[in-house]
């Protein structure tokens, strides 16, 4: 479907729409005319307990029919005070915080946690460390990419992906669980090292899974992303451009998408990253079709790292020696990583004492929702849903 | 007998395998679904989870029956009565067997269609009345897809008509049982027929009126208890009443190939039932697997496909068969003899 086959685009924001394709803004109101038909704009309030906002979101919308005029999104229904409560806890207990913030993809935020106090306290990290850092957080990755993938599904009106994805969901959550003794909140990076090594059960879990991955990903990909009716849903909407993205502070998937080829694990790498070998996968449409292909492209990616992870995971201690109740020195220390949802920077600073003076969490998707906010004038109903859907908010992590 | 009698146990019956596929189809909604979804479907209660409908209606009957603030409440109580009454009708007019019908009149294909397109009507007043923006912007979805739908529909069925040459359905059967079945000469009929029968249940990936993605529940978002059950009756057994008509138009009714019809007997209902089930099993199994259309995408497809191929194709087909019947009739009566039943 190009844009010129009867419809108006709705993913554009600049004031010149392509193609010479106006959007009349107030097309029902030309009360001159008797033979109009003069009707009125509605809100309609959608959340926080619609079925699709993806935690608790609540948007007001302004609606034409079904097209939606103006859109507000209203934040912090799910606001526990993260970063005040994270005053009062030590720098190890740190990690339990903030696997609550995004609670989908807790390994990163807490390798976040880990990095800034380890520049503060100056702690060298053991490479087996490292590796299994990048190990986890790849298997959490992907988890997240599917927690997200699925209900993009079920948004778009197809069930059947959802469940498919949640199959091999499961996979990796049980690596996590047999790692961790947790499914969601993890609490395994820590300043340091990490809490477990890699045991065999999990190594075997990882290897029958990338055996068979391939296939399943090809099967995922020929039930949802080849499907027609999919792509009438997804491609040429909810279009982000470069500059947009860039403007309004994208980071990770979105970036990408969109045509910025930018991978904190390859440009800025941290842990064990520079030592891997794959590839930054980049589209140009920044439509929501590309975020989704984007983002499978790196569930392949992230199978290659778990790989070379297997294969060449170093011998040695899995953390630094530390005290009990670790006391750094004054300061500042950011620590970014790149999660599933984008960059997720943790930016502590220390009065000397064993708990941090303060403690900022920035969350990736906090922007992603100011963007999804400026995609929705113009778009139809049924699309703002998808497109909403395809910034993958976690409100865990936009309210903290 | 009586003929006040007959009718009186014609609705019963009727009512009876009403009831009766809403509960096998529930049952064979959650297996099917549960299959293609990777899951199992329900099976605490009883072998399989047969018995997990008694609950769920016990749940529907004991549930709060209430109304929205300011809802049209007359037109509220009345909708899912709307929505219910049409397909209960049209269900009189399906042939289950020789003389098995309940009202076999020469207009059959034509009421039947018409007292499904009531069904819309239904939606429509239980959206409008419920005071629900959700529900609203679902009964306007429905009324925008109902005029997308029924005029492929209607021509869809027009070379059936001409083949058969009566508009009477128990006719259309046992003319493909003297020739043969009307899906192999009108493949696009038939499977423009499936899709729009798909539009007509309101079932996925035609769900818009109901999209629980956008609309929570569509035009039934207020509606509990037993008026939801109505609602869900009603689009169970419109199921079973579009794959049945999708049977008995294109699938040779209760016939089967190479079977005199007149020794059918007993066996004709449970040979259109089988087929029945079939066809919703595909359409479950559509359900289950593709992605929501947009309306706007619906009434594309419609109005710039759907329509003008039916239109194009019925034309090409009736002169095609006009030319057929006079220039090949020994290979007409070669067919009968390959295919045909005896009758």
């Amino acid at each position: 479907m190009g844009l010129t086959d009867g419809y108006i685009n709705p993913g554009w924001l600049s004031p010149e729409p392509p193609f010479g394709i106006t959007v009349p803004r107030n097309i029902n109101r030309i009360a001159d005319d008797p033979l109009q038909l003069c009707t009125d704009h509605y809100l309609l309030n959608v959340g926080p307990q619609h079925p699709s906002t993806h935690g608790a979101l609540r948007v007001i919308m302004e609606l034409d029919g079904e097209r939606i005029m103006s859109g507000e999104a209203h934040i912090g229904q799910l606001h526990r005070g993260i970063e005040k409560l994270a005053e009062h806890r030590r720098y190890h207990q740190l990690a339990t915080l903030v696997d609550r913030a995004d609670y989908v993809s807790g390994i990163t935020a807490e390798t976040a946690v880990a990095l800034a106090t380890e520049q503060l306290a100056d702690i060298e990290v053991p490479e087996r460390a490292q590796w299994l850092r990048c190990l986890m957080a790849e298997v959490n990755r992907i988890a997240s990419h599917y927690m997200w993938m699925g209900p993009m599904g079920l948004d778009s009106g197809a069930m059947g992906i959802f469940l498919y994805m949640q199959r091999d969901r499961e996979a990796f959550i049980d690596v996590l669980e047999e790692m961790t003794g947790q499914r969601l909140m993890f609490n395994y990076v820590r300043p340091g090292g990490v809490r477990g090594d890699l045991t065999p059960r999990a190594e075997q879990l990882l290897r029958d899974y990338l055996k068979t991955g391939v296939k399943r990903m090809q099967e995922h990909w020929d039930s949802l992303f080849e499907s027609e009716l999919f792509q009438v849903r997804t491609k040429d909407i909810g279009v982000l451009t470069r500059e947009q993205a860039l403007s309004y502070g994208a980071t990770g998937f979105v970036l990408r998408a969109s045509g910025v080829d930018w991978d904190l694990r390859r440009d800025r790498p941290y842990d064990a990253y520079d030592q891997f070998d794959f590839d930054v996968m980049t589209r140009s449409n920044g439509d929501i079709f590309d975020r989704m292909v984007c983002r499978l492209d790196e569930v392949r990616q992230s199978l290659r790292i778990i790989e070379q992870c297997l294969d060449g995971m170093p011998e040695g201690p899995i953390s630094a020696k530390l005290p009990k109740v670790l006391r750094v020195p004054e300061g500042d220390a950011c620590g970014i990583v790149e999660s599933a949802r984008g960059e997720v920077g943790i930016h502590i600073y220390s009065d000397g004492s064993d708990k941090p003076l303060r403690m900022r969490y920035r969350p990736p998707t906090l922007y992603s929702l100011a963007m999804a906010e400026s995609l929705l004038p113009g778009m139809l109903l049924a699309d703002a849903i998808v497109g909403m859907g395809s910034f993958d908010f976690c409100f865990g992590e936009v309210d903290r | 007998m009586n003929a006040w009698l007959q009718a009186v146990l014609w609705v019963l019956m009727i009512l009876v395998v009403m009831l009766a596929n809403g509960s096998l189809i529930i049952y064979m909604l959650r297996k099917v679904l549960g299959a293609a979804h990777l899951r199992i479907g329900p099976q605490e209660l009883g072998p399989a989870g047969i018995f997990q409908l008694i609950p769920d209606i016990i749940k529907l009957l004991t549930k709060e029956d209430r109304h929205p603030n300011n809802s049209d409440r007359w037109l509220y109580i009345l909708a899912p009565i709307i929505i219910f009454l049409p397909v209960l009708v049209a269900f009189g007019f399906l042939p289950f067997g020789y003389r098995m019908v309940a009202a076999d009149i020469n207009m059959g294909i034509m009421m039947m269609i018409a007292f499904i397109a009531l069904v819309p009507l239904g939606v429509f007043a239980a959206g409008w009345a419920s005071h629900n923006k959700y529900s609203l912007i679902g009964a306007i979805r429905s009324i925008a897809a109902t005029i997308t739908y029924e005029i492929p529909l209607l021509l869809s069925v027009i070379p059936v008509v001409i083949m058969a040459g009566s508009l009477n359905l128990s006719e259309i059967v046992l003319a493909q049982a003297n020739s043969i079945w009307f899906v192999i000469p009108a493949l696009p009929s038939a499977i423009i027929f499936l899709i729009c029968a798909q539009m007509e249940t309101n079932q996925a990936p035609f769900d818009m009126t109901e999209a629980e993605g956008e609309l929570v529940a569509g035009f039934s978002t207020e509606y509990s208890a037993m008026r939801f059950g109505f609602i869900f009756l009603a689009e169970f057994a419109g199921n079973f009443v579009l794959a049945g008509l999708a049977v008995t138009l294109f699938l040779g009714g209760w016939t089967l190939p190479g079977v005199d019809p007149a020794t059918m007997g007993i066996l004709a209902p449970v040979v259109f039932v089988i087929k029945t089930y079939a066809v919703i099993f595909l359409f479950m199994m559509v359900r289950g697997n593709f992605s929501r259309f947009r309306i706007d995408r619906l009434a594309q497809m419609g109005w710039k496909r759907m329509i003008p191929f039916t239109l194009v194709w019925t034309i090409v087909f009736a002169i095609g068969y006009r030319a057929f019947q006079l220039w090949q009739p020994s290979l007409g009566s070669l067919l009968t003899s390959v295919f045909g039943g005896g009758g």
